[in-house]
């Protein structure tokens, strides 16, 4: 599904990433970890499309389609998706009117009939109880005055009515309680199926508890330095991660 | 200030003398006072504080022409969609009765100036001349000196007009200048709204238009004014409002487009317990200048001010806001607000915003905040992430801005209006 190759990119002169490999399959769930400064979140940001990143090496395709020359609409309406580390809130937004212009701009672009109003809002009914958000987005503008967890549940809400086919969530469970962690696991376990991957980037073993990986990579330094199973998520929370920088050494 | 220029102004509107006698002698009496100052006041320059940033050269230098009566115009657009008003139209500065609605509710009196001089000379004079100061501002005098045509509006005591007037200017004739007086006089408990739509349709043109604005105690008045101009049009628009008691007064001032645009809302709450709310949203494109100077002026206590003010300034335009509000020593218990939002969508672009608040009363509320800055990137990547092309997403981060102000306009045909065509123009 996803090929990254040799990936290289800079932000203002600075290296960040130094050359990551890494294949994702249909299906498939990947867990990026990693000390923080490692490289996580730029590698979320380049692969969903942030222009403050300067690629200077390698590829990424995308079933089979150059990804780097997509701008970030592209890439989404192709059906990749960013959950946020930090969602924005956009004061005069609306969350409503928004995500249905995405939807069927997304669905347009892939051939698909327009959605009705009805079906929207059947799908809206059903997909914000899933996150337990019903009541909450409508006359509301995107995030505003959402709580971080509320705010979290939203990007996931958002991933369960635009259908990606890869999504990628960039520390999706920082600052959420046990609660919201559980919300969200829910939410992306309700999708997970033989035609969808994802890449879970966290700094913590404790959402792999909740969405099971079946593979797990370290990124140290702007590389992948090691990847194993599940089983490596729970030796990292139990040693840290400085075991791995002396073998990589 | 130098001999030339003023003799200049006088040069470029020579051939603009009315006629020696309008027929009335206060409209002869003001007209007499306001040429005498413009012999004396002074062209504003880049020294003159109030003029810093908008020059006024191609206004009182340029051949202007006066406009002839009849021209050919295509009505047929000038209306806004669905819109229930009473019609009344002035082309290039003269009334047409033809397209013009006849029948008001009884309570309401809507006339051009030309007739309202003679039908309703009492209140007609009572007006006229006595709020807007053709002593010493310039383009108010030059207004007082050379107008001919407006709109007279009176809403008679108790009463409630059921539905807006919309008055539509259309500026037909390259190179004229055209000067309309407008009078609204909202007589004690009454309500009622006015739009006024500026239209021009050839350039360059220069219009000008000074409403003198009378809201008499416990009288709700709302006036919308729509410029939509050219990239070489040039229009000065002064409302100048006296306030009573238990009173309100709304001005929106929406510029779509225009080459040089001036606002001066000028409010004098001289009533207690009265409130005015100030709305403007501006959206200078290419090399269009668009400047709202306004003033507020609290004379007596236990009164309100409310502005918003929200620009987004394009390519190589300029912006301009200034916002005066006075708290003068008897108006305790003033609460005024003032707000200024702004951003800027290019490198070219500039943006000039000053709150100027004078406070002379010690037991007020006053707060003011101007803010200048760019589209919000993270939003922008976030909506673009979410499947909107880079278009769309800018155009509902643009729309979500402005929309505050836009939303406080009360006719949905009107803010349905406005939306189309800033989508025109930004496309």
């Amino acid at each position: 599904m996803i090929n990254i190759k040799n990936l290289h990119a800079s932000v203002e002169g600075n290296e960040i990433l130094k050359g990551i490999d890494l294949r994702i399959n249909a299906g498939e769930v990947h867990a990026i970890m990693g000390p923080n400064g490692s490289g996580k979140s730029t590698l979320a940001s380049v692969l969903a499309g942030k222009e403050d990143y300067e690629i200077t090496e390698g590829s990424v395709s995308f079933d089979g389609k150059n990804l780097l020359d997509m701008d970030a609409d592209i890439r989404a309406k192709e059906g990749l998706f960013l959950a946020f580390q930090y969602p924005v809130e956009i004061p005069g937004v609306s969350n409503v009117n928004f995500l249905k212009l995405a939807l069927n701009e997304i669905r347009a672009y892939r051939g698909q009939e327009l959605m009705t109003a009805r079906e929207f809002l059947t799908q809206l009914k059903e997909k914000s109880a899933l996150v337990e958000l019903d009541g909450k987005l409508k006359d509301r503008s995107v995030n505003e005055g959402f709580s971080g967890g509320e705010k979290k549940r939203n990007d996931i809400f958002q991933m369960a009515m635009l259908e990606p086919r890869f999504a990628i969530m960039d520390e999706t469970d920082s600052g959420l309680d046990i609660d919201a962690l559980r919300i969200v696991a829910k939410g992306v376990n309700s999708m997970r199926n033989k035609d969808r991957s994802f890449l879970i980037i966290t700094h913590y073993q404790r959402l792999l508890d909740y969405i099971k990986p079946d593979f797990v990579h370290v990124l140290s330094d702007g590389k992948i330095v090691k990847t194993g199973g599940p089983e490596l998520a729970l030796k990292l929370e139990e040693k840290g991660y400085d075991w791995i920088k002396e073998e990589v050494a | 200030m130098s001999l030339t220029e003023t003799v200049s102004i006088m040069n470029v509107f020579e051939a603009f003398q009315p006629a020696t006698h309008s027929g009335s002698t206060r409209i002869d009496k003001v007209r007499a006072e306001a040429k005498a100052a413009l012999e004396l006041l002074p062209i504003p320059g880049r020294k003159t504080e109030a003029w810093k940033y908008t020059p006024v050269t191609p206004l009182v230098t340029h051949a202007w022409k006066p406009a002839k009566e009849g021209a050919e115009v295509d009505l047929s657009t000038l209306d806004i969609p669905h819109m229930d008003a009473y019609r009344m139209v002035f082309v290039d500065g003269y009334f047409r009765a033809e397209c013009s609605d006849e029948h008001l509710p009884e309570n309401v009196v809507l006339l051009p100036m030309s007739y309202a001089k003679d039908a309703e000379k009492e209140n007609f004079d009572s007006v006229y001349g006595k709020q807007a100061d053709h002593q010493k501002d310039l383009f108010i005098a030059l207004n007082t000196a050379y107008a001919s045509n407006g709109v007279f509006l009176r809403l008679k005591k108790n009463s409630v007009l059921d539905k807006p007037v919309h008055v539509i200017h259309v500026y037909t004739q390259a190179d004229t200048a055209v000067m309309t007086r407008n009078i609204i006089i909202a007589e004690q408990g009454s309500k009622g709204e006015m739009i006024h739509s500026s239209i021009h349709r050839a350039k360059p043109i220069h219009s000008n238009v000074v409403t003198e604005v009378r809201v008499e105690d416990n009288a709700h008045f709302v006036l919308d004014k729509l410029q939509g101009g050219t990239d070489s049009s040039f229009h000065f628009s002064g409302e100048e409002v006296f306030q009573g008691r238990d009173a309100s007064t709304t001005i929106n001032t929406i510029t779509l487009a225009g080459a040089w645009t001036r606002n001066e809302p000028h409010i004098r709450l001289k009533g207690s317990n009265s409130i005015c709310y100030l709305n403007g949203a501006y959206f200078p494109t290419g090399k269009e200048l668009i400047d709202n100077h306004t003033v507020i002026d609290h004379l007596v206590p236990h009164c309100e001010s409310h502005e918003l003010y929200k620009g987004v300034v394009y390519q190589q335009s300029k912006g301009v806001f200034n916002g005066k509000v006075f708290v003068r020593p008897d108006a305790q218990k003033t609460n005024a607000f003032q707000q200024n939002a702004n951003i800027v969508m290019s490198e070219q672009a500039s943006m000039n915003s000053k709150p100027e608040l004078e406070i002379y009363a010690d037991d007020v509320k006053c707060s003011h905040g101007s803010t200048t800055g760019q589209l919000d990137r993270e939003a922008l990547f976030y909506l673009q992430c979410r499947g909107l092309n880079y278009v769309a997403a800018k155009q509902m981060l643009v729309h979500a801005f402005v929309g505050e102000v836009v939303d406080r306009l009360t006719s949905l045909e009107l803010k349905e209006y406005i939306w189309r065509k800033l989508e025109e123009k930004l496309a």
